[in-house]
């Protein structure tokens, strides 16, 4: 029905290689959609209807892969998006894409292996380029 | 040969525990810890048996060696029970 | 009768290992996981054949080949995982 593009390959490949589970590409979206605006842990947790326990991995994982960046660690962290041309391009696509293919990106998400086993994978690279 | 054995596997089992055992500091992954403890555990083992045949015959240090192994086997099915998802 | 079971322990801990390490495999077709599975498994049947001897401390030619064997199953899995084709 409709052919894949290459601009499907590109989002797809994007969150098989960053994406950990579907609320890590909501909060990546979220920070996304109102940049420059800083969220912090609580405002970003209410939003994604999760503790601050819950919360903090993800903002974390994410500000590791350089997606978001630490914005202030005074007065509590808050958390912004990591411009960077080539990947500001891309994230409108991934929005579209989430926003038109929600069950496919979801179950995408899902298979990948868990994070364990990949990391036990990764462990082992020499080269650490991401994944 | 048995001498190289076993310093090969001192030496696989270390390069194993370097590399998730720094992989853990980066991303702190559990079942990296686990499994690289038990590498740790097992290069343990591999230097006993080394030194209990080949450096100090006289001592028996077998149970020394089997109960080093037991524990780390025993670290590694404990990380990939709880922490493999 | 210690040995005997801390030998017992080390194989089955050993088999369920690679257990887990083939269902990685699965999971991620990931050869390298395989080299994992394959090496536990060996060394796994490995120091179970241990349990039939007289005198398992002693020693056994057989026994380091065997251990041999698995080692370079793990670097073999460590080097294609880096050098390998389509790594």
């Amino acid at each position: 029905m409709r052919e894949d593009s290459p601009g499907q390959e590109l989002v797809d490949e994007f969150i098989l290689k960053e994406i950990e589970t579907v609320p890590h590409l909501e909060a990546l979206l979220l920070i996304w959609r109102s940049r420059p605006r800083r969220w912090s842990l609580d405002e970003m947790g209410r939003a994604l209807f999760l503790d601050a326990k819950a919360t903090t991995p993800i903002l974390d994982d994410l500000a590791r892969r350089g997606l978001i960046v630490l914005a202030a660690a005074e007065a509590g962290r808050s958390w912004e998006y990591a411009t960077e041309e080539d990947r500001d391009r891309l994230m409108l696509q991934v929005e579209v894409a989430y926003r038109n293919e929600l069950i496919r990106i979801s179950r995408m998400i899902h298979a990948k292996a868990p994070a364990a086993v990949r990391e036990f994978a990764r462990a082992f690279r020499f080269k650490k380029e991401r994944d | 040969m048995e001498r190289t054995v076993y310093i090969l596997g001192a030496l696989v089992g270390l390069i194993c525990a370097v590399l998730l055992l720094r992989a853990y500091g980066r991303v702190k992954q559990r079942l990296l810890l686990w499994s690289g403890l038990c590498f740790a555990g097992l290069t343990i083992s591999n230097l006993l048996v080394f030194i209990d045949l080949i450096l100090f015959p006289e001592v028996n240090l077998y149970m020394w060696r089997l109960g080093t192994a037991v524990v780390a086997m025993l670290l590694l099915v404990y990380g990939l029970v709880w922490e493999s998802e | 009768m210690i040995e005997g079971f801390f030998l017992g322990v080390i194989a089955t801990t050993s088999l369920v290992a690679a257990l887990f390490f083939l269902r990685f495999w699965k999971a991620t077709r990931d050869p390298f996981f395989m080299a994992f599975a394959a090496s536990f498994f060996v060394e796994g049947l490995n120091r179970g054949a241990l349990l039939f001897l007289v005198n398992p401390s002693a020693g056994y030619r057989w026994t380091y080949a065997i251990r041999l064997l698995s080692l370079l199953l793990i670097l073999v899995g460590i080097l294609r995982k880096n050098y390998g084709r389509g790594h």
